[in-house]
């Protein structure tokens, strides 16, 4: 019985490897940051990428039509580069001027062009780590009367 | 007023580390005056995070914006329902909440079992307590929600308009009482192995602290689907998204462990598996706090880093060393009273479901994890998105399927040959029967085929297991078929209400299937124009704009009809929050019985003239809804205490007043 159930089991296993690994070939994307992208460009046309660490670049956002598919440009702080948005789906209503966005698809080195399938852009949720000093800058620009409290 | 919140936390701290220690010395000592001590203490600490809690409440409902937290999370113009829901929509808040909601679940343990199981209690105490310290460490020194700001600002930032919505205002609560009150069957657990009392009493004792958690957590991870589908306008419910994985994974591991816990107290087999299953269970949901607030998976949730993962990480590998440690040293403690017989025996279903089970976590977690594992050891980040998930849960769902049908089949330690025949033709046919229809009727995908098939299996199953049931008791107790039901269920909570659980999880299958059969469709309509989706005609009516003083309002009217027969007015918006500077997609859903018409309005061309929509038909989702409600109620009347769990609970009480402290009492009396 001992060695039926460890045969069992082993074969349990295996299939959830293999499942696995089949998955995870085809649906995976690689992460980039965009100045290793733009190094490694040529290496990585075939492949799905997935940019993270930008923001959309104040004013670039350029609407289709129905405001459905834009272009627009996104920048790490020091690189720019130019997205065009492919998918079906209706952007999420976070997706704005200097929105944090992580993008997936494909970049063609030759249009210098990121063919976004998909663009995630920030939560409105604050569960992220804050830093206290830029708060409180933005708090204090965003009110207008700031009244001094003494403890 | 917040500065007595924060007191109010100090004095938590220490009345928690006070509980732990008083806790473990009066264990020790079989003392029962310290051990009731560490009891109150633990009370106090209940106490006290309410304190710190209200008083968070009243710093937000009285709009004193000085609290960096009520400014940052609240505004003058949000309506109140809201305003209750702010203290759980930041981070410093909601690690409050989390803390608030474990204090409850502490005290409520101690209260339900001041006079039963006294020689689990002093360590459950001790564990419950040592939790507390460490989340009312989380609160004074990383997630303080008190903190004031130098100045006073006018308004608040206030909460996005996307999460203003009744659902997403109720959902964060569920799955905090689900997460969180993991630790309470796990504090059991802790208490068997601490106290050497490994026999049934503490599965006893704990099998209703880990089924009410377990209920939260489904109804709360459901009930996120469903603002997701009616919220989100991406026509689905479930992005396998990091956060959401992380409370699914500690849920799929609380339902092996409720599947498991059977075995051992029919066969007294499994018990270090179980022990570790537990554990593993627990320490999933610290683990998922910590994937969704530490920033170290990107997700739509969080993107930046936070140093409170640290703690969250020491804490971890905290219970990980200490239960593993324990658990070692107790291993002579815990033999199996019997031994594995079968391959075709209710064991080895149950066990096969536990593998399943924890596969498909490995799975989602492998997934998740994805992302860091590969550029620890690769040095490339790769994601897996959901097409991953998708294809890897759905063979795993389908052998659970079978398993949920096939589990009540099979007899204890070993079926005959003719009881499997027995047991297995009626649902057998009904599957095949199920299969064949589909597959004439011309359904062409076969995983859906094969989903459809097995649930049909299942109802077969269960319902052979009523039919059988309400005989027996027309036979033996002369009762007529509907009362005999009822009878079934009332008395027999766990087995039978635990098939309409299954039942209500078949619901749910059947809901998921439907996402085989989803249409798009993208549509640019000129106002007045038609056009044809499947057997529904919609047509665009008109295009209106509105305004007030917190958004502006852009809405589209669009008649329904199929077949020609009129069905609705459907009113997709967009919404512009002002203050905010946000845009909101609102759905318009037209739900029929067996699909839903799901209409977004993408955008409106610049002459006001023309619009682009996107449809999606979903057949089947309503079950998905059903099912969530129907398996929040079968949950519920399954761990309701019927007359027969009073009776004992009061002879358990009486015992103990009668006896005094007995130390070697350790439970129900047998």
């Amino acid at each position: 019985m001992r060695r039926q159930f460890a045969i069992g089991s082993a074969i349990v296993a295996l299939g959830v490897v293999a499942l696995l690994i089949m998955g995870v070939r085809q649906s995976s994307s690689r992460h980039m940051t965009l100045d290793v992208l733009l190094v490694e460009a040529e290496q990585v046309t075939d492949r799905r990428i997935q940019l993270g660490g930008c923001t959309v670049v104040p004013g670039t956002i350029q609407w289709d039509e129905y405001r459905h598919r834009p272009e627009f440009q996104i920048t790490d702080g020091e690189n720019e580069v130019a997205v065009r948005y492919t998918g079906n789906a209706v952007l999420p209503d976070t997706f704005q001027d200097r929105a944090q966005v992580v993008i997936e698809g494909h970049f063609s080195s030759v249009d210098g062009r990121f063919d976004a399938e998909v663009v995630f852009a920030k939560c409105p949720s604050k569960y992220e780590g804050q830093n206290y000093e830029d708060h409180v800058e933005a708090l204090d620009s965003a009110t207008q009367t700031a009244e001094p409290t003494g403890t | 007023m917040v500065d007595v919140g924060y007191f109010a936390l100090c004095l938590a701290l220490a009345a928690a580390g006070y509980a732990t220690i008083v806790s473990l010395l009066g264990a020790h000592r079989h003392h029962e005056g310290l051990i009731r001590s560490g009891e109150n203490a633990l009370l106090a600490v209940c106490t006290l995070y309410s304190v710190a809690a209200l008083s968070l409440w009243y710093a937000i409902f009285t709009k004193d914006f000085q609290v960096q937290y009520v400014a940052e999370n609240t505004n003058l113009a949000m309506p109140t329902q809201y305003v209750l829901a702010s203290l759980w929509g930041g981070q410093n808040g909601s690690i409050l909440f989390w803390g608030w909601v474990l204090t409850i679940y502490s005290a409520a343990a101690v209260l339900f079992n001041r006079h039963r199981y006294r020689e689990l209690m002093p360590y459950v105490v001790a564990v419950l307590s040592a939790t507390c310290f460490f989340f009312a460490i989380l609160n004074i020194f990383s997630a303080d929600p008190f903190t004031r700001l130098p100045f006073t600002p006018a308004d608040g930032r206030g909460l996005n308009p996307i999460l203003q919505h009744p659902y997403m205002a109720i959902h964060p609560p569920l799955l905090y009482a689900g997460m969180v009150g993991m630790v309470v069957p796990y504090a059991f657990g802790i208490a068997a192995l601490a106290s050497r009392l490994v026999d049934n009493t503490w599965l006893r004792a704990m099998r209703r602290w880990l089924l009410i958690p377990w209920t939260f957590l489904g109804g709360g991870l459901l009930l996120g689907g469903k603002w997701a589908y009616v919220e989100l306008g991406w026509g689905g419910y479930w992005g396998w998204d990091p956060v959401e994985n992380a409370s699914l994974m500690p849920f799929l591991a609380a339902t092996a462990l409720l599947h498991s816990i059977m075995i051992q107290e029919r066969k007294g087999m499994l018990k270090v598996w179980n022990m570790l299953l537990l554990f593993f269970t627990f320490g999933m949901t610290i683990f998922g706090t910590f994937l969704t607030r530490s920033g170290i998976v990107s997700s739509v949730h969080a993107f930046a880093q936070s140093s409170i993962g640290t703690y969250f990480v020491v804490f971890l590998l905290l219970i990980a060393f200490g239960s593993i440690i324990l658990l070692i040293t107790r291993l002579g403690d815990l033999h199996a009273d019997h031994h594995l017989e079968s391959f075709t025996s209710r064991e080895s279903a149950f066990l096969l479901n536990n593998w399943i089970l924890l596969a498909l976590l490995f799975a989602v977690l492998w997934g998740t994890m994805f992302p860091v594992l590969s550029e620890a050891f690769t040095g490339d980040k790769i994601t897996v998105g959901a097409p991953f998930f998708n294809q890897v849960s759905v063979p795993m769902g389908l052998v659970l399927l079978f398993l949920t049908g096939a589990g009540p089949l099979f007899a204890w330690r070993r079926t005959s040959t003719d009881s499997l025949r027995r047991n297995f033709i009626a649902p057998t046919v009904i599957a095949v029967v199920c299969a064949a229809g589909f597959l004439l009727g011309g359904m062409q995908d076969l995983y859906a085929v094969m989903s459809l098939s097995l649930c049909g299996f299942v109802v077969g199953s269960v319902g052979q297991e009523f039919y059988r049931g309400v005989g027996a008791r027309r036979r033996t107790m002369g009762e007529g078929a509907i009362l005999a039901f009822f009878r079934l269920l009332s008395k027999n909570r766990r087995r039978y209400g635990g098939y309409l659980v299954h039942l209500s999880v078949i619901m749910l299958f059947v809901g998921f299937t439907g996402q085989a059969f989803t249409i798009e469709r993208e549509l640019v309509l000129e106002r007045g124009e038609s056009s044809q989706v499947g057997n529904y005609t919609v047509t665009f009516d008109a295009l209106a704009f509105g305004e007030d003083a917190n958004k502006s309002v852009a809405a589209a009217a669009l008649t329904l009809q199929y077949d020609n027969q009129f069905l609705a007015t459907l009113i997709p918006e967009r919404h512009f929050y002002k203050t905010a500077e946000q845009n909101t997609t609102e759905v318009s859903i037209y739900s029929r019985w067996l699909e839903d018409f799901y209409v977004i309005m993408v955008g409106i061309g610049e002459d006001d003239r023309s619009a682009k929509f996107h449809i999606y038909i979903n057949p089947l989702v309503n079950c998905v809804w059903w099912g969530s409600a129907l398996l929040v109620l079968s949950s519920l009347w399954t761990m309701w205490p019927n007359s027969r769990d009073r009776r004992m609970a009061r002879l358990d009480r009486d015992a103990v007043r009668a006896g005094g402290w007995q130390p070697a009492l350790g439970g129900q009396p047998t």
